[in-house]
């Protein structure tokens, strides 16, 4: 759902695209980063802010817990393989792997060259650049 | 057969009767009776322990107890006996031929235990000494095959003496292993031996190393599971009883600041200072609470605002978006609201939809 705000007294439904699911929405520059809690991570073009289009999806990492974007590059942690997952979203049409490093997370927050991952085993804080 | 070690007094007969050993003092003694020559010379041999060299061994191996026929077995004595049957006779040149055979086949049993015997440290084939990589953990680590090992002894760490390994493996039957956690970021060391049988190990191999790129630097197993938000220079985690505060003013070494307890949150968000929590209640259905945690001790509530629908909350520019939806059987109902939140401690609605309206 898009919402036009510019007259916050009155907000409106400005359009709806299908196919957009998960919680969290992430608004980087011109692209829109949609998922995480227990769905797969899309990319979508705020060109045209009130009627997104679908640019890229990550569904072959699976579905994610959650994901976080920091200088053009995605952060997600996916349920399946318990693992956090790099991609270079500087071209969000074809993201591009970076790495992976083994760690079974729910919840991440990345500043400077650290992730901070939450779990069920508690905190870990990777170096990620 | 006569077996006559150099260097200890003991003479190994053997023969069909099996094996018997005999004490060479007391053969000496046996055969040297009765002879004044031989009493004289008895005391110097005995003495030295050794055998006299002027005489065939043989001659001092005729021993005066009864023979031992009597302790033969039944089969031995019946194919030895001149009546024997022709067939116990092929029996026993059959199982002769045999162990001949099996003698002759050029397979020898080595000691696994011995040295000598033990394999060779492996060489290792990945990653490649000094590489840098980028997944944690590798693909695989991976190294030749020693001869016929049938075991490898694995070690990782990021020491490089071993002294307290990550992975210590000793039980891989295939020269490779998946490592089922990453490795610590930083330079990973790792080394293998190799055994034909369990426990005769090998020397080590070289000492190899790769680099992680991408690793963790910092566990606590005891920190809290909860959503977790940034902001000036704060770590947010909330969780299920409330919200916490860690400083990263050392970003590998987080440390906590201070916290609050308060209801089951939905969501949370953490903005300049502050943090709006859509909490769950009875009537209303939620409220959104805020919290000024510039000093993040000693955070307290400063505001609150009733809704009917809470899901999710953003905060940005002196503005809050609350969004709510549920689903009762096909209807499905959403909220959308706009907040001032000039001053948080009273935040205003400034404007609202809702599909009901809209409908």
């Amino acid at each position: 759902m898009a919402f036009d705000c510019r007259n916050p007294t009155l907000p409106r439904l400005a359009g709806t695209v299908e196919g957009f699911y998960g919680v969290k929405l992430l608004g980087i520059g011109n692209n829109l980063f949609c998922g995480g809690r227990a769905t797969y991570i899309r990319v979508a073009s705020l060109e045209y802010p009130l009627t997104p289009f679908l640019l890229a999806d990550l569904s072959s990492c699976g579905n994610a817990f959650d994901f976080t974007v920091v200088d053009n590059v995605l952060y997600l942690l996916t349920i399946s393989s318990g693992s956090l997952i790099f991609y270079d979203v500087s071209d969000p049409r074809n993201p591009r792997f970076i790495s992976r490093v083994q760690r079974r997370a729910s919840n991440i927050a990345v500043s400077g060259d650290y992730a901070y991952v939450t779990g069920d085993n508690g905190l870990a804080v990777l170096r990620v650049r | 057969m006569i077996f006559y070690p150099k260097k200890h007094p003991v003479v190994l007969m053997t023969g069909f009767d099996g094996l018997t050993m005999g004490d060479i003092k007391g053969l000496q003694s046996k055969a040297l009776s009765g002879s004044p020559e031989g009493e004289g010379r008895q005391s110097s041999e005995i003495r030295e322990g050794f055998p006299p060299t002027s005489r065939p061994p043989h001659a001092y191996l005729t021993p005066t107890s009864p023979p031992t026929q009597g302790k033969r077995s039944p089969f031995l004595r019946s194919c030895i006996d001149p009546n024997a049957k022709w067939y116990n006779r092929l029996l026993l040149l059959s199982l002769i031929s045999l162990l001949l055979l099996h003698g002759c086949s050029g397979k020898r049993f080595d000691n696994p235990f011995d040295p000598q015997n033990r394999p060779a440290g492996p060489s290792a084939f990945s990653p490649a000494d000094g590489a840098e990589i980028s997944d944690n953990p590798p693909d695989s680590i991976a190294w030749a095959s020693v001869g016929d090992s049938a075991y490898y002894h694995l070690q990782v760490d990021n020491n490089s003496l071993f002294s307290s390994p990550l992975v210590n493996d000793s039980l891989l039957r295939v020269p490779s292993k998946q490592l089922p956690e990453a490795l610590p970021y930083g330079w990973a060391y790792w080394r293998v031996r190799a055994a034909k049988v369990k426990e005769a190990w090998g020397n080590w191999s070289g000492r190899h190393r790769f680099f992680c790129k991408y690793g963790i630097v910092y566990q606590d197993p005891n920190f809290p599971n909860g959503e977790l938000a940034m902001d000036q220079g704060l770590l947010c985690v909330s969780h299920s009883k409330g919200f916490v505060f860690y400083s990263l003013q050392d970003p590998v070494h987080p440390q906590y600041q201070g916290g609050y307890q308060d209801n089951p949150a939905y969501t949370r968000t953490f903005y300049e200072g502050y943090v709006y929590s859509l909490v769950s209640m009875s009537n209303p259905p939620y409220e959104l609470r805020i919290y000024d945690a510039r000093n993040p001790q000693f955070p307290i509530q400063v505001g609150s605002y009733p809704c009917s629908l809470g899901t999710a909350v953003k905060a940005s520019l002196n503005r809050a978006y609350l969004f709510g939806s549920f689903r009762r059987d096909t209807m499905t109902c959403g909220e959308m609201q706009v907040l001032d939140i000039s001053d948080p401690a009273q935040p205003q609605c400034l404007g609202k939809w809702d599909t009901l309206n809209k409908l």
